[in-house]
């Protein structure tokens, strides 16, 4: 478990926070989703948690011990994958996999049997005699993954790790998580595609400018609720986007038509092509739906897309 | 893998490293070498010498010359002339160093004398030898055993050694003969027996089937100034006369090589070894702090070790350690090569003292300039701007250290030969880590100045043992507690 208690992060006196006061829990046995604009504080806080940057104030505690002043046994229980792996580019992977197992004290026939255990896992062992400046961003972030599960920790904080893998990449990525989520360990997937956490999350913390501003629970994230509408029309104009105003809020997306905020109930929808139709406008889709965490997130922080 | 060993490992194994312990370790066994050779051979003559013998067949007069170094061993392409009757007869020596010619005709019965010269080339310079009369009594139809004096000793460089050459009958072989040397008055050489001589011989040498041959008595300090005479026998005992027709040889007195005293060894070494260090151990120091810690922390790669079980602190630390010990490893090999090199030629080691400081020396600067790249990777922010800094530091406190202060000091208008100038020049020493060696030579030699040319008393002039350990330990101390305090106290 990690417990983020009133954390910030200041970088200079010259711009806000990146990170203002953030009180966060990851539970054991939970996957918990960090979501928010780039920028938002996403990356400093997990880079605090596993502790690559100093808080300047505020505490972090991994399985109660101090990412700061008890580094060695907390980091010990902390797996990081960076969003942009970076390594000595001339090692080799199985190489630098035992210099790494060596800091958890593994001994040294053990260290081999996981490291290959997990290079095999990641879907690496073909490539193991290349340097690492040879391997792709992907492979770079399936060794990642190897390498920061090494030492077995309990806690893992994925930093928008399922942004650049291919498809078979993603879904090994989620079936990992929740591999680790049924062995108890408290696991952390930031990212800035909400569709991603909300399928995996089983809850979702939203910051923005550094500051946490709401966590939605698994429920909350099935009944997130509000009715939208998504809308096409062959003949859309400026009279069409007057018109849906009175009964919501609509934005563009893409060539379809999104209203939400809607001023009507649910039973009183059908008014909507009903005005449409006779004001002359061809509807070729009209479907109401829930909202998704993407609208409730763009509701939430006041930034319409 | 136990980290701290991964990372000795991957310094000693990265190729910039290993190319440049080879480059520091070679270099400076190679100027050993050049020492080493060149001041060895300063008692040893380089000129060639030509030892002479002769046959007679019928009315064919073979003169058998022998070219040789100093130590007795052969040279050869050296053009050997034989005059007879204002005619000149010539021969190249062959690869055993032999320039044999025959003189035709030579009268019967009458006592004749051959001029011989030679010529060999000395930096590309033909040089004439002057001419010596070679008297031939042709009673005797082969001139037997000569024996050369002073021939060296490769081993120990004393001159206490004899070239044989024997001429039989027809150019053949020497039969068996012992040889045996006695120390002797050179007074009393008349008057005493070759029976005697043989009889009180503290060292014999049974030789056989050789035209040339060296012998080598074993010496000591003890026998310096001692002629040794030399009386030689054949299978039956009997006594072989020489080709002067003496009896008796005289060899000596012996002069033994002396060696070089503990300050020109260490001169050689400021002038050699030390030079090469000063120049490549900043380098070797300062980009494989970039290369391996600098680099790491400034595009990233660090982070991928300071998530483990680790602190901050440790890490800087077992990095620095690394780096550490290639340099140690380079100066301790360097100085190694060096002493073993100087003793194989010049047959002392410098002092452990000596070497002790040496170590010290070079250690030293490049720890200093290792932790001064340590610090300035938490003063900079991007790769570029590290490698810029670790440039310039290579370029201002090591490669123009030496003039930056003269030109200081000439634009200050003061004169090279005053107290003030010779100040300010030991204070410019103390404030560069490249200026650590030359307070080191200057405290060892008590010469100061770009080419070592101004005796002063070091201690006048703050340069004693404490000071310059006080001063060592703080280039090295100040610049890596910046540099770890910083890795603890910021991202």
């Amino acid at each position: 478990m990690i417990k983020i208690e009133s954390a910030t992060k200041i970088y200079t006196n010259k711009a806000p926070p990146a990170v203002d006061s953030l009180d966060l829990d990851i539970l054991d046995g939970q996957i918990l989703g960090l979501v928010g604009l780039n920028g938002a504080g996403k990356t400093t806080s997990i880079r605090m948690a596993s502790g690559i940057i100093l808080p300047t104030s505020g505490h972090v505690l991994v399985d109660g011990h101090d990412i700061v002043s008890d580094k060695v046994k907390a980091a010990a229980q902390i797996g990081w994958i960076p969003e942009l792996p970076n390594f000595e580019p001339n090692a080799k992977p199985v190489e630098l996999m035992r210099y790494f197992a060596g800091f958890y004290g593994i001994p040294a026939e053990k260290a081999n049997q996981r490291i290959t255990t997990l290079l095999t896992k990641v879907g690496l062992a073909n490539d193991l005699d290349k340097k690492l400046r040879n391997y792709s961003q992907g492979m770079k972030k399936r060794f990642a993954i190897a390498e920061s599960i090494v030492g077995d920790p309990k806690n893992v904080l994925f930093d928008e790790t399922l942004n650049g893998l291919d498809p078979e990449g993603v879904v090994f990525v989620r079936n990992l998580m929740f591999e680790m989520k049924k062995e108890g360990k408290a696991i952390l997937l930031s990212s800035h595609i909400l569709s991603e956490v909300e399928d995996v999350a089983d809850r979702v913390a939203i910051i923005n400018h550094g500051k946490l501003i709401k966590i939605l629970t698994r429920n909350e994230l099935r009944t997130l609720g509000k009715t939208i509408v998504k809308i096409s029309v062959d003949n859309f104009d400026d009279s069409c986007l007057k018109l849906l105003k009175e009964f919501g809020e609509p934005r563009f997306d893409g060539h379809d038509v999104i209203l939400s905020d809607l001023t009507i109930t649910d039973d009183q929808l059908v008014r909507i092509p009903e005005s449409m139709i006779k004001a002359g406008y061809r509807i070729r889709q009209f479907t109401p739906m829930g909202e998704t965490l993407e609208e409730y997130f763009f509701e939430l922080i006041g930034e319409k897309q | 893998m136990r980290p701290i060993a991964y990372e000795i490992r991957r310094t000693l194994t990265s190729k910039f490293v290993i190319l440049m312990i080879v480059a520091i370790v070679g270099l400076a066994s190679l100027l050993a070498y050049e020492n080493g050779s060149t001041f060895s051979t300063v008692n040893v003559p380089t000129t060639p010498e030509l030892t002479t013998g002769y046959y007679i067949n019928g009315q064919n007069l073979t003169m058998v010359g022998y070219f040789h170094d100093a130590y007795g061993n052969p040279i050869d392409h050296i053009t050997a002339y034989y005059e007879y009757n204002n005619t000149f007869y010539s021969s190249i020596a062959n690869k055993y160093g032999f320039a044999n010619a025959t003189i035709p005709s030579i009268p019967t019965g009458k006592p004749l004398t051959v001029l011989v010269n030679f010529t060999y080339e000395k930096f590309r310079q033909p040089v004439s030898s002057t001419h010596s009369a070679f008297q031939i009594n042709p009673v005797n139809l082969f001139s037997g055993l000569t024996v050369v004096n002073e021939i060296f000793n490769p081993n120990n460089r004393s001159n206490l050694g004899m070239l044989a050459l024997y001429v039989g009958p027809n150019g053949s072989a020497a039969p068996q003969i012992t040889f045996y040397f006695s120390p002797i008055n050179l007074s009393k050489v008349s008057s005493t027996s070759p029976a005697s001589l043989k009889n009180n011989s503290t060292f014999s040498f049974p030789r056989s089937d050789f035209v040339e041959t060296t012998i080598f008595p074993k010496v000591t300090a003890a026998d310096k100034g001692i002629y040794y005479s030399v009386v030689a026998t054949n299978a039956s005992g009997q006594f072989i006369g020489l080709s002067d027709s003496s009896p008796v040889g005289i060899i000596g007195p012996l002069s033994l090589y002396t060696k070089l005293s503990q300050s020109d060894l260490q001169s050689l070494v400021f002038s050699g070894t030390s030079q090469i260090l000063g120049f490549l151990i900043p380098i070797l120091a300062i980009f494989a702090a970039y290369l391996t810690y600098g680099k790491d922390r400034t595009t990233g790669v660090l982070e991928s070790v300071l998530k483990r079980p680790i602190t901050r602190g440790e890490i800087i630390f077992s990095r620095f350690i690394s780096n550490s010990v290639a340099i140690i490893g380079a100066v301790a090999l360097s100085m190694l090569f060096s002493d073993l090199i100087i003793n194989h030629y010049l047959g002392s080691y410098l002092s452990a003292y000596f070497d002790a400081y040496f170590v010290w020396t070079y250690v030293v600067e490049g720890l200093s300039f290792l932790a001064l790249v340590y610090m300035f990777s938490h003063l900079v922010k991007s790769q570029g701007a590290l490698l810029g800094a670790a440039i310039a530091i290579f370029v201002v406190w090591d490669l123009f250290w030496t003039i930056i202060p003269i030109a200081i000091l000439s634009a200050l208008g003061i004169g090279s030969s005053t107290n003030t100038y010779l100040s300010a020049e030991v204070l410019f020493n103390y404030i560069s880590p490249a200026g650590y060696g030359s307070l080191v030579q200057t405290f060892f030699t008590g010469k100061i100045g770009l080419i070592a040319s101004t005796s002063i008393n070091p201690a006048l002039f703050g340069i004693t043992a404490p000071l310059l350990i006080t001063a060592g330990i703080l280039w090295m101390v100040v610049p890596f507690a910046i540099a770890y305090s910083f890795a603890v106290k910021r991202d």
